[in-house]
Order: structure tokens, then sequence, then C-alpha cells
């Protein structure tokens, strides 16, 4: 017995030591440090992947690891509803009040949404690709040149997008064309930042291709050709650059690489991002560990049971709105859109089944109408993340340059874009032609066509009109600033050319 | 010895399960269960006393002469809470400056359409209480002639059946008569207040607007 006890004792001791000896001499095989991370096509690839990876994180909000411990968990979507919260078009029918404070322009006073006006994660995303545009030059191992030149350009395009996406929420942002930058920069005009943005894409255009490797999707979530031009387009926009914009879009329409698709179509466009009129979306891929800790998908505020397991509503549109926005539904039920933008479900039914779907899609009156453009199906979690988020599509850029010719005059050019989505949506062709009324039906059908799409307050801040449409902005506010988020404290330390925007200097 | 042992043990169980289960048990706040919900007052009053929810509720039922209906022996009363009548307002006076500045200024058709809005949150001659509801639908006609359902629904955060919260939908039928019925839901909030002279139970006054709009 005792002879047993001491070899046993032995055997212990003798596994301890020799399981211990060995692995410090191993080289970590997690910790990439910088001399070994730029080394063969595969890092290339890699590192743009990861420049995508963080401006999707970057536009879906904060997440835990990116906030102060005083913030919640998660992330909220916040930054791709900020293009339509304050547009006046929406409610929150569980009175959430974050929700309700970014429809009302509060946001420092609210401690919660302070973090939110950190752009932490755009300006990381800026960083990655200042490095990717740096370091992959000098690669030659596994990558052709080919490709080296797409993958350049691709960033180059990022860097471009980040900048503009930010200039749209900010305002006035730094410029970072740097790697590894450590001056203090300041901020740069917007006209600037955007001119910039249109620099950048010419530099990258000829190197993107119309079509990446792989579904549509995973093609159309990267820089091509068509990402591109829609970026110049939008940013010639605001710097009133029509003609510009026209030409970048007429470009977009001549590759005959998109289409618009029939209405019945929407739920591959919607709910897949597997479609024609995609130009550039986010995808968001689950089995690549995009997910939501517990917040969830911009999209799970909108949807409700039977879509996600969420009880209520916490985003939604007025039925008073709706039949506002959509005239002709409230004339004669023909605006083909609204049945498929808007769901009634039975509440009267528990949450823990399949609530049924109502005909009628406003059938649950003002305050409880399920804005369903995007659909999950039910066994998708909560907090999953896993669908398209789309940032430019078809439709937008034909509206886009129906504006822009109408600007320019081109009546009939307008008319022919205009009429283009009103008859796939079912109403009446717009016949009227003095270009201020076209103009305005112009921005009426954008509000249709792309509601919940974050163009709406972009186009409203872009035109100076948000005061119009949002009974909490004064017109002298907007023109201080009101529109655009208020620059982060974190962002002030160690820096003395920051500013903050004249508005939130004065207005908490 | 042992035997002995075991056998004053028994009895020494035996008396802490039965003096265990001798007590009446508390709800919340100690007050026990047959006596929570009791208002002690009628349904009038006790609306007329919750000012910071019902005081809008009570100024319309008087200006529609229904607190006799209201205060009816054996009825039930949905009671909409003010922020409900507030949105309702809103939408029926979208440019709030057009609104009367006071309810009896209202216009005849509207305090008739507030009149004929309040009978349909009145069941008359029956006292529906949660655990007489199923999931089922039970139908009823409101005072107004409408016909409106009850049904009980089991939600639990995670979705699992039967588990979790038990709460009662109040659906109203609001398409006009003669067409396929369409009924819309709220959510009742607070069940089962007994006053003097029926049940109360309070409706949720985020997604509900006064009169099923």
């Amino acid at each position: 017995m005792k002879n047993k006890v001491i070899a046993m004792f032995l055997l212990v001791i003798m596994l301890a030591e020799t399981s211990c000896k060995k692995w410090l001499d191993e080289k970590p095989i997690n910790t990439v440090t910088e001399d070994q991370a730029w080394k063969n096509g595969t890092d290339a690839e890699g590192a743009v992947a990861a420049a995508f990876a963080i401006f999707r994180r970057a536009l879906s909000g904060l997440t835990k690891e990116d906030t102060p411990a005083t913030t919640r968990n998660g992330s909220w979507g916040d930054y791709y509803f900020w293009g339509d919260a304050r547009s006046g078009d929406w409610i929150t029918p569980n009175n959430d009040g974050d929700w309700g404070a970014g429809f009302q322009n509060h946001l420092i006073q609210r401690t919660e949404l302070e973090p939110l006006t950190n752009w932490r994660l755009f300006y990381r995303t800026i960083e990655q690709c200042n490095l990717v545009l740096e370091k992959i030059p000098a690669i030659t191992d596994n990558l052709t040149n080919e490709r080296k030149a797409q993958l350049l350009a691709d960033a180059r395009f990022l860097r471009a997008m980040a900048h503009f996406y930010a200039a749209r929420i900010w305002g006035d942002v730094p410029v970072n064309l740097k790697a590894r930058n450590v001056e203090p920069l300041g901020r740069k005009p917007l006209a600037e930042v955007m001119k910039m943005v249109v620099d950048e894409v010419n530099i990258a255009l000829p190197n993107l291709l119309w079509d990446n490797k792989g579904t549509i999707k995973q093609s159309r979530s990267r820089g091509t050709k068509g990402a591109a031009l829609a970026l110049k387009a939008h940013a010639l926009m605001w710097l009133k650059d029509y003609q510009g914009a026209s030409d970048a879009i007429k470009e977009i329409i001549n590759s005959n690489n998109f289409t618009l698709v029939p209405v019945n179509q929407f739920r591959d466009l919607f709910d897949n991002g597997e479609s024609k009129e995609v130009i550039f979306e986010m995808y968001y891929d689950n089995t690549n560990g995009e997910y939501a800790d517990y917040y969830g998908h911009i999209m799970t505020y909108y949807l409700t049971n039977p879509y996600t397991s969420r009880d209520n509503l916490s985003l939604a549109v007025a039925k008073s709105k709706i039949l506002e926005i959509y005239p002709d539904y409230a004339r004669d039920k023909s605006d083909k859109r609204v049945p498929e933008f808007f769901q009634s479900i039975d509440f009267s039914v528990s949450s823990s089944e399949l609530r049924p779907i109502f005909a009628d899609p406003l059938q649950n009156g003002e305050r409880n109408i399920m804005f369903a453009k995007f659909r999950k199906v039910k066994d998708r979690s909560y907090s999953l993340m896993q669908a398209p988020v789309p940032v430019f599509r078809y439709a937008d850029v034909v509206l886009l340059k129906a504006e822009a010719d109408a600007r320019l005059g081109r009546v009939p050019d307008a008319l022919d874009n205009l009429n283009k989505i009103r008859s796939r949506a079912g109403i009446p062709l717009f016949t009227r032609d003095d270009a201020p009324t076209v103009i305005e039906a112009v921005l009426a059908e954008r509000r249709r066509e792309l509601i919940g799409e974050f163009q709406r307050s972009y186009d409203l801040v872009r035109l100076g009109r948000l005061h119009e449409f949002n009974s909490y902005i004064t017109a002298q506010g907007e023109k201080d600033g009101a529109g655009f988020f208020p620059v982060s404290e974190e962002a002030f330390t160690n820096n003395p050319n920051m500013e903050q925007t004249y508005y939130w200097q004065f207005n908490q | 010895m042992i035997k002995f042992i075991k056998l004053v043990a028994f009895i020494g169980f035996l008396a802490i399960v039965t003096a265990g289960c001798k007590k009446t048990y508390f709800s919340d706040g100690g007050t026990p269960v047959d006596v929570s919900g009791n208002l002690g007052v009628s349904t009038m009053d006790y609306l007329q006393r919750e000012t910071t929810s019902f005081d809008t509720l009570v100024r319309l039922i008087k200006l529609s002469n229904l607190e006799s209906a209201v205060n009816a022996k054996g009825n039930t009363f949905l009671a909409p809470r003010d922020y409900s009548i507030h949105n309702y307002f809103k939408l029926l006076y979208p440019d709030q400056a057009k609104m009367p500045s006071t309810l009896e200024a209202l216009p005849q058709v509207v305090k008739d359409d507030i009149a004929r809005i309040l009978k349909n949150y009145i069941i008359p001659n029956q006292q529906i209480v949660r655990g007489g509801l199923t999931t089922a639908y039970s139908y009823v006609t409101t005072y107004g002639g409408t016909k409106a359902r009850f049904n009980i629904v089991n939600t639990d955060y995670l979705g699992n059946v039967n588990m979790g919260a038990k709460y009662i939908n109040f659906s109203l039928n609001v398409s006009p008569a003669g067409t396929t019925e369409v009924y819309q839901t709220a959510q009742v909030v607070t069940a089962d207040l007994k006053s003097t002279n029926g049940i109360v139970h309070v409706l949720v006054s985020e997604t509900h607007i006064f009169g099923f709009n």
C-alpha cells in the first residue's frame, strides 16, 4: 500500500516536471509583431479585411470593450440610426429614453449617450487603412501586382468612406492620411474633407473591380467601382458639385451592373443582401464572430416577434406619419412599398409563440406598427448580427441623380429617373416640370424609398433643412451645427487643436 | 430507545410541516392575497383618487355623463391612462394650437365620439378577472355594443412556453359592423383591482391610444 502511494507520488512529480519543461522555448503564435505582420499576400488580405471589420464595428456602435465602464454593454447600431433618428419620422413605442434623447438632440446630458459621440473606431479604421497603404507596396511574397493594386485601392476607398461617414456625423472632422500619426490633429472643414474623399476615390477607381469574388453580399461589402462612384457622388452632392455627382452616377447606370429589382424581390434585397440593386452594404457574418453581446443589431430594435424574440417595439414610425409620407397609400393603398416596409402583428398572442401577421399592414394603429423593411427569421437570436445593412443602393443613386439633374435644370432627365422609382412602387408618374417642385418631389421620394436606410437625416442636414422636420432643432441652431454630433471629451485629451462644434459649446 | 427517538423525530417533523402550512401567505407589501387589490372605494372614486394617472379620464367620463355606467354594480372597467388620451388628442389636433382650450369647448361631434369610445371600455354585468381567463379568447360585448375579447398570454424574456409573467390582453373589434372582425389589442398592465362595485384593469399607455386608433 505504502509503495503504491510513493509510486503514485513519484509519477505525479515526474509528469509535472516534464510537462513544464518545454513551453517557455516556444515562440508565441498568437502575438503578431509589426515585423511579422506584413510578410506575404495572406497578411495583406487579412489586413484589408480587418480594416473593413473595424469599420463595421464602428458603425454598429461601440461595444463594451470600446467604452468606459460607466456605459452600458453592447452595441446599439446607433451610428446607423443617427441617419434617421432626428428626421422627425420616428417614435419609440416603448418610450426608450435613449432613443428619445436622440430624436430630440439631447446628446450630452445623458451620460450613456456621451460615449457615442466618440469617433475612435472611425479613426481606428482609418489608421488600419493608413498602415495597409504604407506596408503592402513592399510585399511581394505570394501577392501579384494586380491583386496588390486592388487591395491598395480597396483600402483607399475605405479610408475615404470612413472619413465621409464621420463627416456626415460630426461635420468638420480631422483628416488623417499618415500611418502612426502622433501629431494632434485639428478638425478640417467639412467641404475640405469631402474634397479629399473625392480625390481619394479618383485615385482608387482605376484599380477597383465592378465585382469582387464571391456572392453579391461578399462582393459588395468591399470596395468596388460602383461603391466608390456612389461615394464620390454623395460627397459631391455635399460640395454642391451637381454636375460631378450626376456624371459619377451616370457611370454607375451605364455599367449595367445594377438594376431596380421588382418589389416582389425586396426580400432578397433587404433580408439577404443578395440583389442586383445593392451597391455597397455592411454584411455582418455571425460565423466570423460578428455579433453583439447584448443589445443587438440595429434591426432588432425595429422588429419584434415573429422575427426576433423582442417582445415590444423600440423604434417605429407612427401610423399618422406613414400616411403623411405615403399619400398615395393613404388615398388608395396603391404604394406597394408600404406593405413591404410595414407590418402589423397580432399582439394578443403570447411572445413565446409565433405571432401572426395581419393582412392590413397598418392595422395596429398609431403606435404599434412594426417597421419591417428588414426581416430576420425567428431562429436568429435577439443579439446576433446577421443581416446586411445597406449603405448605398441603386434606387438611392438614381434618386440622387434626379436631384442633381433637377438642380442643374435638366428636368426631363430628373423626371425620368424619379419616375423609374415611382412606377416600380406602383404610384402615378410625376408630371409637373418646374425645377423647384421636382426637387421637392425627389426629396419626398427619397424619404419614401429610403426610409430606415439611414439617409433621411443626412439629406436634410446636407440641405440645412433638418429644422423644418425636427421641432427640437431651430434654424439658427442648425446653422451653428446642431445637425451634427458633438465631439467627445476624449478627443480633447492632449490635443490643443481640437475644437467643439459651436452649437454644442452652448447646448447640452 | 432508537424507536422512541424515531417517533419523536417523526412527530417533530409533522409538527414543523403542519405549522409551516398554517400561516397565511403574503404577497408584496405584506398584504394577504385575498385582501390585495381591494380598493375599498367605487371605480369612479378610485379613478378620482389616482389623479396622476386618470384625471383627464375622469373629466371625460363626467363630460359624457357615464359615471353611473362606470360605477354600475358587477361590471368591469378597462381604464386607459391619461397618456393614451393625450395621444388621442394629439392625433385629433396635430396642430395643438387649434385645440379648444377646455374639454367643454370641444365640438359636439368630438364629444359624441368620446362618449362612444368610453362605452367600449365598460363591460357591463360581468366581472372579468385574470383567474377566470385562459389563453383562448373569451368574447364579450361592451356597454357600447361592440364585440371585444380577452385572453391571457404568458410571456417570459426568453420566449419559453408557459413561463414568465401572465397578463391579460383586451382586444376590441375595430372593423365596422357587418365586415370581417378585426381586433386591436391593448395589454393590461395592472389587473384585478377590486372596487366596491366591480373590477378595474389598467391599460398600457405607451402603445395604446384612447379609442384604439
